[in-house]
């Protein structure tokens, strides 16, 4: 990923000459957010039908007018089209560097499609489910996508999938520094890879790859862009470097040999945690060790004692409400490329709530239909509200 | 029936200000409801208030009907979009008016109508989605054999022709140890008979490099691939899309490499046909004729299935239309019930806006909406008892007012009953854009366009117009009285292209003019003496300036001060309307505290402005001035001629001074003596009354250097400048201070009559008095500072004129006169430049540069005097608006 950049992109003197439209598209993009009040008449609902009339007040209208898949992922369907026809429109309005940007934010969701169809050929599923799983942003040609599921889950089969695939696509460097170095640790790769823990190691790793690239190429940019870009991505480089934590107890990966040579090179090289942090990460064995090290950093102190005490919320939802006033944070900003990152994230964030909601409607468990994190929401601990 | 000059005079009131609205409150029975909002929605006069505003849409209580509504727009935009794959045109249902009047003949309830339409289009939408999957079935039946076809083909000729040939080059190559690929490697020449394992198949051509180097990647090199495209592209069954398609084959030796070919193969959804043993050519035949046939059967069956689709279509296209209408109809009335709210069992009550002229008509339609089911006396409309919400503002338009009214509105919606400034804006935009634009040959063109448009007028109204043809329709009227406005312009200008007009022979001549003998530097003299109405040009302006040296000052001075006379008169007539909104709603602080004073300032100042530029037009000052002149009585050609229009009086020499010169009035010159002394006018100052003014200077002074006039015009014009100067003063303070201080004095006095029970409201009535007084300052300064300012910018009236003749005259003169002085080519060429320039510079830019100007004199200047533009638009339940609206958005 080598891309020459001369200015500072991010500064405001000639921001809006190149990226002015873009951007004033994507300020634009704000109001189609669901509204606290949209939220409010989404929890009352009391079948999906209702739901569907109800996203019809919303800008969510055109998009379910026509659909007849009345299930949650049938509307996780529809607003994830939405948003994909909107970020397409968005990449085709912008010039360099910001496409290259924006590129950078579908490499993510290709890494998960990559993996979803290696897990998915892994328990035998048919192709043409699993496409329809893949996330629209990180698509492929339709061949491409066929292709991958059809090499064999071994360090063979990876490497050769390499070679004849994903060596075209933007991610293929990933997959390439990936191959390298389980060639380079030289046991690892000969064991055979057909467990899903080993899959989400890749995955895992070529995430580290990304967020380190992505995060190189947000410096080289510079300006504001780098300052909040920069932020955003430590922020989640650390939460990456937790969640690996975290999911690995009680795996082998656990295992006192493989903490170090294993565990220890899925932390991303940057973040608030790298280096001394990850360092101390590397030998903790249980939650209690984890958190003592969390102890040490205050950002991570109050959401590792929600994980810890409170069995209301879930890490995740604590990690998603940081994120969410993060990223509310970046999208005020101007003269920066972190309003499209902070868009895509905040509107995955309302399809993640969406699909919550329905789900909770569709098992009738009104209880537990809150637990959402709203997006720009007036309510928001944050903002100084509270939930009603 | 013709219209009588009252009803003529009322429908301008009408215009003038909005219609007056009722608030009304309607209980209807709940199974006429239905009929009754099909009855209203005709109408198009009311706008219900939704009285359930806590309630979701899905709590309401129409909701299902709303849904199923929704459900069979689906189902029409399906077809719509199945009727566009045949390119179907949707046919017109025609009039939306006759839609509307026809609709409630059918004596089916609302449950009935929806049910009806909802089993027939469930009925055709199953039969056209059985076609299609049907369709899809067969296509892919047909591609299949259709590949085949190819594939059998192509490998035929393959084998036949190339297949032999490459292996003998490869073989000779291989001799040559350059063993590459799959043929030369294995031969070595020696092995003819070596078999290769094949796969044939079809893969789409736009995939075909990549197809190509995934295998080459895949097996290393080791196969052997070759292309040939399909002439025909090929249906997606899926899409109905035309994809064009290639014939593979590669040539491979070991199993591993087939099952990757083979995954491959499926990873590009390439079909892969396995071919019988292309050696044994009688099978291949048989194979190839066999297909043949099933593909010209499959071809017959799939035909047949399009065409029965296409008529399906075909039906479905006369009737989609209408059937959108009907289901948008009853849509808008269950969104209508939507708002209603049901307080008693069985009855519905719903509260919104009517224009009171059209109060009895909802009445009878909700009466007999009722007597029809014989429910009578059963529904209920009334007016609802004061204090109303705010009232929306409607204006009734035509085709004449209708543009208008938008510019106006875009701007912002009149508040209710208040002056409507588009009343004004009809005539006066069209005339100041002439002034502007003032060239009877670019007017004409701007005629012609406009009357174009008028002539379409029908064809336009019907016809589905794109975005900037739309804004001109719209605008028909408006572009026609600009165009016949810039024409009159013209003709006062007596400007065409930038040339005068010699229509009625120009009153002055220059000597040896008969001859074309004309010298440089030559004066005009006047065909007959001052004051004799043969010296007066009958319409605008002599075309002799055109060719006068001194053109440019004399159409400035003329222009600028026609521009500022225009702008006060504008400018008086909204702080008029003012004075009228005052009067009208009543507030009396509004018009003796704020529109007197604005009044008296404007006037004051500005008026008399005006009047002192008249008057200088008015007075012959070749006369005044010769009156301050001294003559020699004995020089006849002189003395005693019309130069001085009164009484010529030989003075007597009674001064020791005196030369023997006279002025005409008989006062004797002595050499030296300046004007103050010979003029027998005697209005004070240096001119003394005899002397033209510099009107710019005269007016300057009065604020200036008051009571000091330089050069007046008429006597004790010092002392009334001077009094209109104190009126001036004295009514900036009665503007700023008068109605807060009235307001506040009210305020206290209410305060003391509610008395003690709220003491603690002290700090909010500061607060209010505080932004009074800050709205009234702001108020103030806007209008003084305005006045001024707004006066100024009327100048752009002027400088937009001159802008548009001195273009005209530089096309002229640079692209047309020296080029007509040059040959017969340089003319043409000349010409096309002179054209282009000025269609695209003046037809064009200067257009609309004119007509933006004109339009924020209007907004800006005209407006800003009384226009408070924060009402709200009348927003009927009509069916007819929501089927245009429907047709504007598709």
């Amino acid at each position: 990923m080598t891309t020459k950049v001369q200015m500072v992109h991010g500064g405001m003197t000639d921001f809006n000459i190149y990226h002015g439209y873009p951007e004033a598209l994507v300020r634009g993009m704000r109001c189609s957010f669901l509204s606290d009040a949209d939220y409010h008449h989404l929890t009352q609902c009391e079948s999906l039908d209702d739901i569907k009339l109800n996203l019809a007040e919303s800008d969510y209208s055109a998009a379910v007018a026509d659909s007849d898949n009345l299930t949650p992922s049938g509307f996780q369907g529809v607003a994830v089209q939405k948003m994909v026809t909107e970020f397409t429109y968005l990449r085709t309005q912008c010039v360099e560097p910001l496409s290259t940007f924006l590129d950078f934010i579908t490499y993510e969701y290709m890494i998960e499609n990559i993996m979803l169809l290696l897990k998915g050929a892994l328990s035998g599923r048919n192709i043409n489910e699993l496409l329809a799983q893949c996330h629209p942003l990180g698509m492929f040609k339709a061949s491409t996508m066929r292709s991958i599921p059809t090499f064999e889950p071994n360090a063979r089969g990876f490497a050769d999938l390499y070679q004849t695939v994903l060596v075209d696509t933007p991610v293929g460097p990933y997959f390439a520094m990936f191959l390298q170095e389980s060639s380079e640790k030289g046991g690892g790769a000969v064991r055979n890879v057909i467990e899903e823990v080993e899959i989400e190691i890749i995955k895992s790793s070529l995430i580290k790859y990304w967020i380190e690239d992505f995060y190189q190429f947000c410096m080289k940019l510079g300006g504001d862009t780098a300052e909040i870009m920069g932020e955003l991505l430590k922020v989640r480089a650390d939460t990456n470097a937790i969640n690996i934590t975290l999911n690995s107890f009680g795996t082998s990966l656990n295992e006192p040999a493989m903490r170090i040579s294993d565990r220890k090179r899925l932390y991303p090289s940057v973040g608030h945690l790298y280096p001394a942090g990850t360092a101390m990460l590397a030998d903790v064995s249980n939650e209690e060790e984890l958190g003592r090290v969390l102890e040490l950093f205050p950002a991570y102190s109050g959401i590792w004692n929600i994980h810890s005490t409170g069995n209301d919320k879930s890490i995740d939802d604590a990690f998603y409400e940081r994120d969410v006033q993060q990223l509310e944070l970046a999208f005020e900003g101007q003269m920066h490329f972190g309003v499209f990152y902070a868009y895509v994230k905040l509107k995955e964030q309302e399809i993640r709530n969406l699909v919550w909601i329905t789900e909770c409607v569709l098992q009738q468990q009104k209880d537990e239909i809150e637990k959402f994190v709203p997006v720009f929401s007036f309510h928001a601990p944050w903002r100084g509200g509270k939930k009603k | 029936k013709h219209p009588t000059l009252e009803d003529e005079n009322s429908k301008m009131a009408r215009w003038f200000r909005s219609e007056p609205m009722e608030y009304i409150s309607m209980i209807v029975n709940e199974d006429a409801a239905h009929d009754c909002l099909a009855d209203l929605g005709k109408l198009g006069v009311v706008q219900f208030t939704d009285l359930n505003p806590e309630l979701t849409p899905f709590q309401r209580r129409y909701v299902s009907y709303v849904k199923r509504c929704d459900e069979l727009e689906r189902k029409l935009r399906f077809f719509g979009a199945e009727c566009e794959k045949f390119n179907l045109e949707i046919d017109s249902a025609g009039d939306v008016e006759g839609f509307i009047e026809s609709s409630t003949l059918s004596q089916e309830s609302g449950a009935q109508i929806l049910e009806t339409l909802e089993v027939e289009l469930e009925q055709y939408e199953n039969q056209l989605k059985e076609l299609n999957n049907y369709s899809e079935k067969l296509t892919i039946e047909y591609n299949e054999k259709v590949e085949l076809q190819e594939v059998l083909e192509k490998a035929r000729r393959f084998f036949m022709t190339d297949a032999p040939r490459l292996a003998v080059s490869q073989i000779t190559q291989g001799r040559d140890a350059k063993r590459e690929n799959l043929l030369g490697e294995v031969n070595v020449g020696r092995d003819m008979d070596m078999r290769f394992s094949s796969i044939t198949g079809v893969v789409s051509t736009e995939e075909k490099s990549r197809f190509e180097r995934m295998i080459f990647r895949a097996t290393r090199g080791n196969c052997f691939v070759r292309f040939a495209p399909i002439k025909q592209p090929i249906t997606d069954p899926e899409t109905g899309e035309l994809i064009e398609k290639s014939v593979f084959i590669v040539f491979y030796k070991s199993v591993s490499i087939e099952s990757k070919l083979k995954k491959i193969c499926d990873a590009f959804m390439a079909h892969r046909y396995t071919l019988p043993d292309m050696d044994d050519s009688a099978s291949v035949d048989k194979m190839m004729t066999e297909n043949a046939q099933e593909l010209v059967d499959s071809r017959t069956v799939l035909l047949k299935n399009q065409d029965t689709r296409y008529r399906l279509c075909q039906m479905l296209a006369k009737s989609t239309e209408k059937w959108t209408w009907v289901v948008l109809r009853e849509k808008a009335i269950y969104h209508s019930l939507n708002m209603f709210k049901a307080d008693v069992a069985g009855m519905l009550r719903g509260e919104g806006w009517v224009l009171t002229c059209s109060m009895g008509d909802a009445k009878d339609a909700v009466n007999r909406a009722h007597a029809n089911m014989d429910l009578t006396n059963s529904s209920l409309v009334e007016s609802v008892p004061k204090p109303w919400p705010l009232p929306p503002t409607h204006f009734t338009t035509n085709k004449f007012t209708y543009g208008y009214q938008e510019f106006v509105n875009t701007y912002g919606i009149p508040r209710y009953r208040e002056a409507n400034p588009a009343l004004f804006t009809a005539a006066t935009f069209p005339f100041l854009f002439g002034v502007m634009y003032g060239d009877i040959g670019h007017g004409s063109f701007l005629f012609a366009g406009g009357l174009y448009l008028l002539w379409n007028e029908k064809a336009n109204d019907k016809a589905k117009l794109g975005e900037l043809t739309e804004g001109l329709h719209g605008g028909r009227y408006m572009i026609a009285m600009m165009g016949f406005f810039a024409i009159y312009a013209g003709f006062v200008y007596n400007d065409m292209f930038a040339l005068g007009l010699n229509l009625f022979k120009s009153r002055y001549y220059f000597v040896g003019q008969d001859y074309n003998e004309v010298e440089e530097g030559t004066i005009a003299t006047a065909i007959a003496d001052y004051g004799d109405p043969e010296t007066v040009y009958p319409f605008g302006l002599d075309p002799i300036w055109h060719v006068s040296s001194n053109e440019l000052l004399f159409f400035n001075s003329f222009k600028m001060k026609l521009s500022v006379i225009l702008g006060i008169f504008q400018m008086f007539a909204g702080t008029c309307l003012k004075g009228a909104n005052a009067i009208y709603f009543g507030e009396k602080y509004d018009f003796f505290f704020e529109f007197i004073p604005m009044v008296c300032f404007a006037s004051s100042l500005f008026v008399y402005m005006v009047v002192l530029i008249i008057m200088k037009w008015g007075i012959n000052w070749n006369s005044r001035m010769a009156s301050a002149t001294c003559f020699d009585p004995a020089d006849a050609d002189v003395w005693g001629t019309t130069i001085y229009d009164g009484e010529w009086v030989e003075c007597a020499a009674d001064n020791d001074d005196a030369n023997g010169y006279c002025t005409p009035t008989g006062i004797s010159c002595t050499g030296y003596d300046d004007t103050a002394t010979l003029c027998p006018l005697d209005f004070g100052g240096t001119g003394d009354g005899c002397q033209p003014p510099n009107l710019i200077t005269t007016l300057i002074n009065i604020a200036l250097a008051p009571g000091d006039v330089d050069e007046p015009m008429y006597n004790g014009q010092a002392g009334i400048q001077n009094v209109l100067l104190a009126i001036a003063f004295i009514s900036v303070p009665v503007l700023l201070l008068a109605k807060p201080y009235f307001l506040s004095k009210d305020m206290e006095a209410e305060a003391a009559a509610h008395g003690d029970e709220e003491d603690g409201e002290g700090g909010e009535h500061g607060e209010g008095f505080g932004e009074i007084v800050i709205h009234q300052a702001i108020e103030t300064i806007e209008f003084v500072l305005g006045m001024v300012s707004n006066t100024a910018s009327y100048l752009r009236l002027w400088a937009l004129s001159l802008a548009h003749s001195q273009l005209a005259t530089v096309f002229w003169e640079k692209a047309m006169l020296t080029t007509l002085n040059m040959n017969f080519f340089a003319a043409f060429l000349g010409f096309a430049v002179f054209a282009g320039t000025t269609f695209g510079v003046l037809l064009m830019m200067d257009v609309l540069e004119c007509f933006l100007h004109a339009l924020r004199l209007h907004w800006v200047e005209f407006q800003n005097k009384f226009f408070k533009a924060d009402g709200i638009r009348f927003a009927p339940y009509s069916f007819k608006q929501i089927i245009d609206e429907n047709a504007a958005k598709s």
